[in-house]
This record gives structure tokens, sequence and C-alpha cells, in this order.
């Protein structure tokens, strides 16, 4: 029973590693960015999630929109009006830029926010569903069915969608999408600022389920990139895959193997790249 | 003060040693005055830590050059080595029973050789994979490498190489007395370690100068440049990057025993030598200077000390150490967009400095 537990917490876990990769492999797939202030991104989440409940009280699951929209926000000006400026230069300078704005963000918030543990707890946040033996906390259900809803939102807007379509067409081919009229420059805005909001949702979740503090995020790029690179680039169904595989080798590691996660999840990564680099799922393009 | 000005006149000197304008006999005046500077700066100046601090970063940030500079790959994981480096030094020299006792030029030598090693074995597996993925697997290196070195099966009591990184009691450099020399106290922060200092720094430019004149140096701006043509051309691009990625990890081992014996307690600054700010010290070192240069490391590292120096001296010193790691990030995001060949740029080719030109290189890029 002890098994299935833990098989249940990882997958839980895994829907949320889910969509941080979900918004990791959108900006990677389509601008061709690896995007460290991802784990920033989140922190921020998390720490205004944090802040409504602690302070006017909002509930997270409440809160959860308005987050996605300030992060969706704030992803839209920061790729306008910076990034932008060096998209056509080395794969080098993008990696420098989100990897200083990650370190500022994080340091920043280290000495406004301070170093405390800190989680978003509203009245059901120790409060299991019990089925048998088993228990589901309610925070944990709530994170699978918005990570769900989110997904599938995203897919229905990338594949039915005239807007979709374009940011599809500019991750294919970006000469042949601003030939036919496609504004490369607002594409990549709204591709990085729904990446945004994406980890957004994933910090509203986190806020809920563990404590945190600003350095505990810096994981989340290591992870987000392997389950990228595990679900293969470019694919919703891969990210998902991934983002599950690695909540169920999250789990057991720091149940099992040491109290340390991240060398096991680092681990994890090189066994992948050197044995299947381009993912379980991968293929070209991005559906 | 005395230390600002000292750093002021590396930097004049360092700037028309690299200057592509200047005739070449001033040049290597220009270069030999500032070795000379250096070996006299202990004695104008009463404290020399913060010389001490720009020398041995410098040689750190030489090492980040290497890779990030010449090759083009982002490496995130160097201050691994750096921290590595000083504990494993601090092993071989720790006095406490079980350890070698070992002299500091045999210690530190070794430990460098012993990085060297680590860093081959790790660059062989994260060096298959180009771009993204490298950068990637070297940020993992810098989270596990302090894991690593409480690991109980390697180094617990029970361990491969029980206690050497101390298993739980505290490991500690010897402690340095000051030396006596005709009646004269020579303190050993004064002298000891920033001749130590000054000697990594050397250390990073030669390998660097030599590094630039040779085939590996040309392979690797091949490599940074197009690694399928410098592939197609004969270069063996695995066997190069892993020799950049070894050097590199060397010279940050180097400059992190020195740093470490300096700080003498490991136990209590394991914090310190693998923080962010050390991680973000050695790119914004190398960015400001010029990535991919001779020079542009030393520049760079007399720059970002004599700005740290002028702040210290004018603003209270706690603050300063609280916001450095975002001052250091917001320098990085800065340089990136306006100085994308560092201050090298204006040193190297004849284009003068101009805010034009800062602007212009902000727009090069755009969509």
């Amino acid at each position: 029973m002890d098994l299935v537990q833990h098989v249940l917490n990882g997958l839980l876990q895994g829907f949320i590693f889910a969509i941080i990769g979900l918004g990791f492999s959108m900006v990677w797939g389509i601008l061709n960015i690896i995007n460290l202030a991802h784990a920033a991104f989140i922190m921020l989440a998390a720490y205004l999630t944090y802040f409504l409940w602690a302070g006017p009280g909002v509930d997270p699951f409440v809160a959860l929109p308005l987050v996605m929209a300030a992060l969706f926000v704030l992803g839209y000006v920061i790729q306008s009006r910076i990034i932008n400026l060096v998209m056509r230069a080395s794969v080098l300078t993008t990696f420098l830029l989100t990897f200083g704005m990650e370190a500022l963000l994080v340091n920043v918030a280290l000495r406004l926010f301070t170093a405390d543990n800190r989680q978003t707890k509203p009245s059901y946040a120790n409060v299991s569903l019990a089925l048998g033996d088993l228990h589901l906390p309610y925070t944990q259900l709530g994170a699978v069915v918005v990570a769900l809803v989110v997904t599938c939102l995203l897919y229905l807007f990338l594949d039915r969608t005239r807007t979709g379509s374009s940011i599809r067409a500019v991750g294919q081919n970006k000469v042949a999408a601003s030939l036919i009229g496609i504004d490369l420059g607002r594409t990549y805005a709204l591709t990085f600022a729904i990446s945004a909001a994406l980890a957004g949702a994933a910090g509203t979740l986190l806020s809920t389920t563990s404590g945190f503090s600003p350095p505990s995020f810096g994981i989340f790029n290591i992870l987000a990139f392997s389950v990228v690179v595990l679900g293969g680039l470019g694919s919703i169904p891969g990210a998902l895959a991934g983002g599950l595989v690695f909540g169920l080798v999250s789990e057991f590691a720091g149940t099992y193997a040491l109290q340390e996660r991240e060398v096991v999840v680092f681990a994890v990564l090189v066994l992948v790249l050197v044995l299947r680099p381009t993912g379980l799922l991968g293929r070209e393009g991005y559906r | 003060m005395t230390n600002l000005v000292v750093l002021l006149g590396c930097l004049v000197l360092a700037s028309l040693a690299a200057s592509a304008r200047a005739r070449a006999d001033v040049r290597r005046g220009a270069g030999a005055a500032l070795l000379a500077l250096l070996l006299i700066a202990p004695l104008l100046s009463d404290t020399t830590s913060i010389l001490f601090d720009a020398l041995t970063a410098m040689c750190i940030a030489y090492g980040w050059n290497v890779i990030g500079g010449y090759t083009g790959y982002a490496s995130f994981g160097n201050v691994a080595y750096l921290g590595l480096g000083a504990f494993v030094a601090a092993g071989f020299m720790s006095r406490q029973p079980g350890h070698l006792a070992l002299p500091w030029f045999v210690a530190i030598p070794l430990a460098v050789g012993i990085v060297s090693v680590v860093a081959l074995a790790v660059g062989l597996a994260v060096l298959r994979l180009r771009g993204h993925y490298f950068s990637i697997a070297t940020l993992g290196v810098a989270i596990a490498m302090p894991e690593l070195i409480n690991w109980d099966f390697a180094f617990g009591p029970d361990g491969v190489v029980p206690n050497f990184f101390g298993g739980g009691r505290p490991l500690n450099f010897p402690l340095v007395p000051d030396a006596q020399l005709g009646g004269l106290a020579l303190g050993a922060d004064r002298y000891l370690f920033y001749y130590l200092g000054l000697l990594t720094a050397v250390v990073g430019f030669s390998a660097t100068l030599l590094l630039s004149r040779s085939k590996l140096g040309y392979a690797l701006v091949a490599i940074r440049e197009n690694e399928d043509a410098a592939e197609a051309l004969g270069i063996n691009t695995t066997a190069m990057k892993s020799l950049a990625y070894v050097l590199s990890a060397a010279l940050a081992a180097l400059g992190g025993a020195v740093v470490g014996y300096k700080l003498t307690n490991m136990t209590t600054e394991a914090d310190a030598l693998f923080s962010i700010t050390n991680n973000l010290q050695m790119i914004v070192i190398t960015l400001i200077g010029g990535p991919g240069s001779i020079w542009g490391p030393a520049i760079g590292a007399f720059i970002l000390f004599a700005i740290q120096e002028g702040l210290r001296s004018v603003s209270n010193s706690s603050l300063f150490l609280e916001w450095q790691a975002a001052v250091f990030s917001l320098l990085i995001i800065v340089v990136v967009l306006f100085l994308p060949r560092g201050l090298m740029e204006f040193l190297r080719g004849r284009e003068r400095f101009t805010w034009r030109r800062l602007l212009r290189n902000l727009t090069a890029n755009r969509v």
C-alpha cells in the first residue's frame, strides 16, 4: 500500500512538473531560447499567491487566474522590450541574458522577502481525501485539475486558433512565417507571455503544496529542462509524460535513495541526455 | 584609498597593453609596468585584501574565458570546481589526524590536478552535448558538487577516502604565521597570500596567452564560430572541447584553492565558496572585459574591483555585501545588451567609444 501511495504522490507532483515543462518547452521550441528565468517566474508567482492569501485572504485557486494574468503581462513586457533585442545574436547571448535575469529576480526577492520558509495554507491545506489507506491531499488534487485544464486549453489554442497557428508557423520556419505577414516580434512576445503564465500557474500550485524560499526554486530550471528532454521538444503529450516520470523519480528518490533529490534529478537528466537525446516522444514541429 | 589608485593604475596599464592603437614597444612597456606595479603593491598599501580578491577572481575568470569566451560554451558550473579545488587542497594540507599535512606548493598543484581529472570525467559526459544541453548540464554540476562533498559513501567515516573533507569535524587549512625578515614582521595576509594571488593571476594570463597562440586555441575559436564546419575541417571537436573544459576547471580550482587557503576554515566557508556570487563574478568579469580575449578578464577584474572599492568607501559595507549578487546580475544584463564584446571592442579595433556605438550594439540583433 505504501508503494501505491508513493506512486500516487509522484503522479500528483508530476502534473505540476508537467506545466513547468510545458511553458519551458514552448519558449525553447519556438524562440530557441533556454529561459533560465523560468524558475524565477515560478518564484514570483508563488510569492504573489502567498501575499494575496496572507494579506487580503484571497484563496489560491481564486488567485490563480490573476497570478497567471500578471505573469502573462510581465512575460510580454520582458520579451518585447528586452529579449527581442538579442533574438538574432548567438545562443550564448540569450543564455547569459536570462541567467542574469534569473539571478537578479532571485537575489532581489531574497532581500525583499527574506529567506524565510513560507507556504500558502488555506483552510483545506492539510486535509486529504481518504480512499481506504490512500491519502490524496485536496490541494494536490486541485493542482491536477488545473494542470489538465491548462494543458487542454493550450492545446486547443495552438491547434484551433489563428494566433495559435501563427505561433506554430514561427516555430517551424521563421523566415517563411515573416514572409506571409506574421509579426515575429509580437509572436515571440506572445509565446513568451504564455510560457510565463504557465510558470505562474505552476508557482501558485507549488506555493500550496510545499514550503518555499527564493533559492528553493533554482532546481526547477533543471527539472523543466529534464522534463522537456525526456518528453521530447515540441510535444505537449511529451511534456505531460516527462512531468509524470519526473514526479515519480523525485518522489522515489526523496523516499528511498537520498535526502537530496537534486542529485538524482541531475543523474536522470545525464542518463537521458546520453541515452536518448531526442527524448521519449520527440518529433519535429510543435504539437 | 591607495588600493583604489593601484586598481585604477592597473586598469590604465592593462588597457594600454591591450590597445591595438598603441605601438608594440609601448604595449610591452605597459605590460611590464603593470607587473612591476602589482609586485610592489603590498609596499604601497597596508591592506592588500581587495587586490588579492581581484587577482584570484581574475584567475578564475580566465578559466571561464577559456570555455565561455574562446569556445563559446556558457558554463554555469565552474563555481563547482572553484569550491572543489579549495576542499581538495584543504584535505591535503590539513594538520588534523588522517590528513597528509602537505605544504601548499605540493598540495595546491595536486588539488588542481585532481580537479582536472574530475572535470575530464564530467566533461566527457556533458561535452557530447551541444549549446543548450551543455549549459544546463553544467548548471546541474554546480548544484550537485556541494552534495558530492558531503557524500557519505565516498568521504564519510567508512567511505572510500575516510573523512577527507572533514567528515563531521571541521576541515581547516593550517594557519600561516607572520614571517620574520631581519626584525621586520611580514603579515601573511599582506604578503604571502597577496603574492600567491598574484601568482594565480599570472598563471591564468600566461595560460590564456599560450592558448590563444596554439592550435588548440584556434580550434576552440573555430568551434565557437561554427561547430559543424570545424568538425568538417577535421577538428576533433569533442577532444578539443574537453581540453578547454579541463583547462577552465583547472584555473577555477587554482584560484579557489588559494582563496580557500586564505579563508582557512572550509566547514564554515563552504557556502561562500560555492555561492552564486562567485559564479556570477567570473562571468561578469569576463563579459565586461571582453570574452575570448587575452586581456579581457584582467581589464574586467580591475574595473569590477575598482567599482567595488569605490562603492565600499562611500557606502556602508554590509549594505553593499547584501546587494552584491543583485548588482552583479544587473551588470550581466546591461553588459550583454550594450557591450556584447566587452570593453575590448574599443581597445582592439578602430572603434572609438561613443554612446551612439552602445545604442547601435543594443539594436544590432533586434528581431
